[in-house]
């Protein structure tokens, strides 16, 4: 096998760390209406959990650091925090994948939850050291809600693309 | 959902696969520690990966919200033309107010110029701007900042602060060379020295990642009323003086709130001030605190 037919049959593999990249990059988008922007979906965090759940051995450990650390730059949270969310998100996933199946739709949007609260609590334990008064826990709720009621739509374009890299 | 259903063998055999990883666990556990604990220890090193890292990104980050962006202000501009007459009837209102307002600013301006002259004091200082393209949005709840097309390239410095049409909007906390970094008044991280003019009375503005700013001294609250404006104070030099922030609100609760004037997700361009002590003629050792 050559080179180029190597590289050509494994590049479907890079699809899931480009797309939790990209949804990355969207949630930071002009894509909420007026005056609801501060509890945009965490898109990327909604792929990323899709994918460890899915085909953890895909999204590994070198994926996840690769999207924590972009996370953090593009979002301009401190340096390491969602690197450390994205990692507790994947031990804690990988630890349950072997009690529940994920199979249905109700699973995924199960774990969502799990990997958006483990996210946030991460977000607002190292916010907290920064700032402890100012701290509105309304948004860190309704950003958290609405990532879960965004994750059906970014669960089925995801499920396609799972069916054409495992077929 | 039948294919996926297919999928459960092969992936409780990938699972089996990944699980017993512990080393690398641990090894990706001390790497997010250790770059955790270099953010607060050596955050210059951070600094640095992050501002290459951010500059290598922002072509990217810029073509994908120029597109997404005309969609959205098309939509807004349709909700304008739907809405074209009410707009319309609020905005000659409030012209024929302006024009009133228009001509006493007038004569209050004369009356300063002359007292100025009177008393013999010096100019205020004139600073220069750079006029720079925003490419991303403040979307999350937990930091608030957005990233500007310009860096250090077109002489943009760490610590400028950022104005649209005399509001505040923040400063400028990293700088590449091609991008930069706003983190705006309302993250929580942000504190700025204000003072409502009318009662000469200086408060400061602490942003808390949500569309308000609150005040830090509160004991000092009593004269405070609803619809006080609040501005910069210059003290401490981080912001030039008369900048505005926003008005006074009161919560529901009673709780004192100010409202800043722009949301800076409506807009698409902002001014970065050249504040450097040089281009404000400042040639003697100023505060270590502000300028280091």
């Amino acid at each position: 096998m050559s080179l180029y037919s190597d590289i050509k049959s494994n590049i479907k593999y890079l699809i899931p760390l480009f797309m939790s990249l990209l949804l990355s990059i969207i949630s930071i988008m002009p894509i909420m209406p007026n005056g609801y922007d501060s509890i945009a979906p965490l898109l990327g965090v909604v792929s990323m959990t899709f994918w460890i759940v899915h085909r953890p051995d895909i999204m590994g450990w070198l994926f996840v650091v690769i999207i924590g650390i972009f996370s953090d730059i593009i979002y301009g949270s401190v340096l390491g925090s969602a690197l450390l969310s994205s990692l507790l998100i994947r031990v804690v996933l990988t630890k349950m994948l072997h009690k529940l199946d994920p199979v249905n739709i109700f699973h995924s949007l199960f774990y969502i939850t799990i990997s958006l609260l483990i996210w946030l609590i991460i977000s607002l334990v190292i916010n907290s050291a920064f700032n402890l008064h100012q701290i509105n826990y309304y948004n860190y709720l309704f950003q958290c809600l609405i990532s879960i009621i965004i994750s059906p739509i970014v669960i089925f374009f995801q499920l396609y693309l799972l069916k054409k890299i495992t077929s | 959902m039948a294919g996926i259903s297919n999928l459960k063998r092969v992936q409780a055999i990938i699972r089996e696969r990944t699980s017993n990883n512990k080393l690398i666990t641990i090894l990706s556990f001390l790497l997010a520690f250790f770059i955790l604990l270099a953010s607060f220890v050596y955050p210059n090193i951070n600094y640095s990966i992050k501002v290459k890292l951010l500059d290598y990104s922002t072509s990217i980050i810029s073509s994908i919200y120029s597109p997404i962006n005309t969609i959205n202000n098309s939509l807004r501009n349709f909700y304008y033309i739907i809405n074209v007459h009410n707009i319309n009837k609020k905005l000659v209102l409030e012209n024929e107010s302006y024009k009133n307002i228009s001509n006493e600013l007038l004569i209050l301006k004369t009356k300063t110029d002359e007292y100025r002259d009177l008393l013999n004091i010096s100019n205020t200082i004139k600073y220069k701007f750079v006029t720079s393209k925003i490419i991303s949005r403040s979307n999350l709840s937990y930091t608030k900042s957005v990233i500007l097309m310009s860096g250090s390239n077109e002489d943009i410095n760490h610590g400028s602060p950022v104005i649209f049409n005399n509001v505040l909007l923040g400063y400028i906390n990293e700088v590449g060379k091609t991008s930069s970094r706003l983190i705006t008044i309302t993250d929580g991280m942000v504190k700025v020295p204000s003072i409502i003019i009318e009662k000469n009375l200086k408060i400061i503005i602490s942003g808390n990642n949500d569309k308000y700013l609150e005040i830090l001294n509160p004991n000092e609250l009593s004269p405070i009323k609803e619809g006080d404006k609040v501005f910069t104070s210059g003290d401490g030099n981080k912001y030039p003086e008369n900048l505005f922030i926003g008005t006074i609100r009161k919560k529901i609760n009673g709780d004192i709130i100010v409202e800043p004037p722009i949301d800076i997700n409506s807009l698409n361009y902002v001014y970065i001030l050249d504040w450097s002590l040089k281009s404000r003629g400042i040639d003697i050792k100023a505060d270590p605190i502000f300028y280091d």
